[in-house]
């Protein structure tokens, strides 16, 4: 691959990426496949993959939130906001099925809210077990991956086999796989990509068929492979936050813009999409049921006290020898809320400096942040 | 605005309430140092179960909606905030986290503020009963049990999203309260005592029936008992749960309700409009809110969060299958369907107890209560062609409240209730 290819690689990406519901609602109609929209962070897409359909992590768009206020209040997070704002709109009308997953009372409320305001969709809400220490969890978790299987059988008019279903989480290991490539790269040589650009590729993963986009990322990682490592100065940074949502660029700009360098991160729209694979041997339900039980990272959205998010928090940032933490709160994201004084706790007894910070859908007041940021910056050994 | 002209009709019997409380404050802390362990308990009363370990509960919103009804609540939700909890996050939970810190000596209050108030004997166990699926008490009840360092159970109900899910939910409920029940078990190190709950589950049943009667008779034109009265008697079927003289107190409230209606005698004293509201009240303007209602001739009559979300189904409760009978009050509830259940039992409340309008209260640190005031002001409300307001506010935190906001909006609501009535009569 060229370096006019991998500018062509990028710009496709971009091209999904910047305008989402358009470029599926395209991809729909020349292919004639049903397109499923998954709610962001617990439920397996494999499922809906295996079914013949294409499923997608539902994003935040950049528009205004307007007639979605006669629908919520505004002390509701971004996500929440912006996508009932864009379903009242009529925006995502052209999905086929919508799945939600139990990850906080938010996400609940938006389901409800869907299936009122697209009473001609189908909405389904998944409720995998959140209290992992409670028994026969795993047992729970199996029965209702089969359950939504059943479900979304009906919705693709087909059976899931596990042959179709072990070929799917094949499919999506090869990508993870790519993924985690790609991250290693970049967290090496940091000067390889922007995360900016790191940040397209991954959410641009979660709107095209995994297929095509393994392709397109596995010459990518080829080409980026053979690159000279360009060296960046600067502050290292980790990136902690945003446990469901993606970040606005524009906080990344300010990073990088003040001196600061992101090495690594623990975002859900990074490297927490692609961290895990699932089992391809023995039962494929009980891989994913395992990928959600055993294998996943921590995060506050489910409850396992003996291995706190705090704790893997502390871990990942040293590990990756950043001088400093950042972490971006989505503004009113409750599981965020309640675990971020146990993060604060931890990362100042661990000597590692820290800056939080709160987004908005809405951006406001950038010049704030920069100055916020580039006092962090400038106090980092 | 006028205010403070005509004042409320509260219930005498309402008094009692707060004494019944304080005393079980006092006793939780007796209790502890004679060496008992303490649970500490937030949402709805499926908490009751740890009667039957001998446990005594302190229950987070009882202690807290009095605390802030009194003013106090600002020393617990500066111990949260020194902490890093930010003042979006629910304020019932702040508080109480804020509490935990205290009780864990991790937060030292200013020598001004009266100490004994806010120390509370540290749990041994916590339990989250979370009201309609709420996701943050689970976030809630981690963060007491690490603070203190305790196990923490959540006795979560399953959402019902279809009708049709509500048998697997209620057989997976139980289960949970067995596994609670076995971890008491292991808390104490004593076997549960069935019968003891069994008796606790008898007074569970008089005090919800009578309670529900007392509702019932409020239907009544004039409402011989608010909003505010039965907000109030929430603290006997929850944080009191279960406890003797709850169902006495119930029937003295009802006796009293009864006495009202045969003399004529209403909640305000000129009961021009009968409204609904929908959402937590904002306990620390609980005084203001009740004045300034009664003022303005209205009455809060019935709303979802006191006749719907505290063992409503009465009529399930059997002291035989105690089990049974907690599970079909938490999962079988308007809270825990969607929208469509919960603007079916809107619409009849508003036939049965004579509604001139609705307020929908926004909770503005709770996204659980909140979720459906929209689509119940749009699809209830128009429907029925009652007028409806929001108003701002929050359960515990007196800083997203405002007097004026809510005075313009309220004096909104009663003028469109007016001009209805007015082209009506034409």
């Amino acid at each position: 691959m060229s370096g006019s290819n991998m500018k062509d690689v990028m710009n496709r990406f971009r091209d999904v990426v910047d305008t989402p519901y358009e470029k599926l609602k395209l991809w729909k109609e020349a292919n004639g496949k049903k397109v499923v929209g998954c709610s962001p962070m617990q439920f397996p897409e494999e499922l809906v993959h295996a079914a013949g359909m294409l499923p997608v992590v539902l994003q935040e768009t950049d528009e205004a939130i307007t007639t979605g206020f006669s629908y919520i209040y505004p002390f509701y997070c971004g996500i929440t906001r912006n996508i009932i704002d864009i379903a009242v709109k009529g925006q995502l009308s052209f999905f086929d099925g919508l799945v939600y997953a139990d990850i906080c009372i938010q996400n609940r409320n938006a389901a409800c809210t869907l299936k009122q305001v697209m009473p001609a969709s189908y909405v389904e809400y998944v409720q995998l077990p959140t209290s992992l220490t409670r028994a026969g969890v795993m047992d729970d978790t199996i029965r209702e991956l089969e359950r939504i299987k059943a479900k979304l059988e009906q919705l693709a008019g087909r059976k899931i086999d596990d042959t179709s279903l072990k070929q799917s989480i094949l499919v999506f290991n090869r990508n993870r796989l790519r993924l985690r490539q790609l991250h290693e790269l970049r967290r090496a040589n940091p000067g390889l990509l922007s995360y900016r650009d790191l940040q397209v590729i991954v959410k641009s993963s979660m709107l095209m068929p995994k297929e095509e986009h393994t392709e397109l990322l596995e010459g990518l990682v080829t080409q980026l492979e053979k690159m000279k490592p360009s060296s960046l100065e600067g502050k290292r940074l980790f990136l902690s936050g945003h446990l469901c949502q993606s970040l606005k660029p524009d906080i990344l700009d300010l990073i990088e813009g003040v001196g600061g360098i992101i090495v690594d991160d623990d975002l859900y729209t990074g490297y927490r999409y692609y961290a895990v694979d699932v089992a391809v041997d023995g039962s494929p339900i009980q891989a994913l049921a395992k990928r959600y039980l055993e294998k996943s990272l921590p995060v506050p959205t489910r409850s396992y006290l003996p291995a706190r998010w705090e704790k893997y928090l502390v871990e990942r940032a040293k590990d990756s020898r950043a001088q400093g933490v950042v972490v971006l709160v989505a503004k009113y994201c409750e599981p965020h809320l309640f675990s971020y004084p146990f993060v604060k706790e931890a990362l100042e007894i661990a000597g590692v400096p820290h800056i939080m910070l709160e987004t908005e859908h809405e951006v406001v007041s950038l010049e704030g942040v920069r100055t916020r940021l580039q006092a962090f910056v400038e106090m980092l050994n | 605005m006028e205010t403070q002209v005509k004042v409320p009709n509260r219930l005498n019997s309402v008094s009692l309430i707060g004494q019944m409380m304080a005393a079980s404050f006092a006793d939780i802390k007796r209790q502890a140092a004679e060496g008992k362990k303490v649970v500490w308990a937030n949402g709805l009363p499926a908490f009751l179960l740890a009667k039957g370990a001998h446990m005594p509960v302190l229950h987070a919103e009882g202690l807290i909606a009095g605390l802030a009804a009194r003013g106090q609540e600002k020393p617990l939700q500066d111990a949260a905030e020194a902490f890093g909890l930010l003042p979006d996050a629910c304020s019932y939970a702040r508080s109480f986290i804020g509490l935990a810190r205290i009780a864990k000596g991790d937060f030292h209050l200013d020598s001004s503020v009266n100490q004994d108030v806010y120390s509370m004997p540290k749990p041994d166990l916590y339990i989250n009963v979370p009201g309609g699926g709420c996701g943050t008490g689970r976030l809630w009840g981690d963060s007491v049990a690490a603070i203190c360092d305790i196990p923490a159970f959540h006795l979560e109900p399953r959402f019902n999203w279809d009708e049709s899910d509500l048998e697997y939910n209620i057989a997976d409920f139980i289960r949970q309260e067995q596994e609670l029940i076995a971890l008491m078990e292991r808390v104490t190190g004593q076997p549960y005592d069935w019968n003891h709950l069994k008796e606790v589950l008898e007074e569970v049943k008089k005090a919800t029936t009578l309670r529900q009667e007392i509702m019932k008779l409020c239907q009544h034109v004039p409402a011989p008992a608010s909003f505010f009265d039965m907000a109030a008697s929430i603290g006997l079927v929850c944080h009191l749960v279960g406890m003797p003289g709850t169902g006495d107190l119930l029937q003295k409230m009802k006796g009293e309700v009864e006495q009202r209606i045969a003399q004529g005698i209403g909640s305000v004293p000129v009961e021009r409009y009968r409204l609904y509201w929908d959402g937590i009240l904002t306990w620390p303007r609980l005084g203001v809110l009740a004045r300034k209602f009664a003022a303005l001739d209205a009455c809060l009559v019935v709303g979802p969060y006191t006749h719907l979300l505290f063992l409503p189904r009465a009529d399930m409760i059997d002291p035989e299958r105690p089990l049974e009978s907690i599970a079909y009050n938490l999962c079988d509830t308007c809270s825990n369907y969607d929208y469509t259940y919960r603007a079916k039992a809107v619409a009849d409340f508003c036939q049965e107890y004579s509604i001139d309008g609705l307020i929908m209260s926004e909770t503005q640190t709770c996204r659980g209560i909140n979720s459906q005031s929209f689509a119940i002001m749009d699809g209830v409300a128009r429907r029925l062609g009652l007028p409806a307001i929001t108003i701002g506010g929050d359960s515990c935190d007196p800083r997203f409240y405002s007097d004026a906001q809510v005075d313009t909006r309220l004096q909104a609501l009663l003028e469109t209730i007016e001009a209805r009535r007015k082209v009506r009569q034409l």
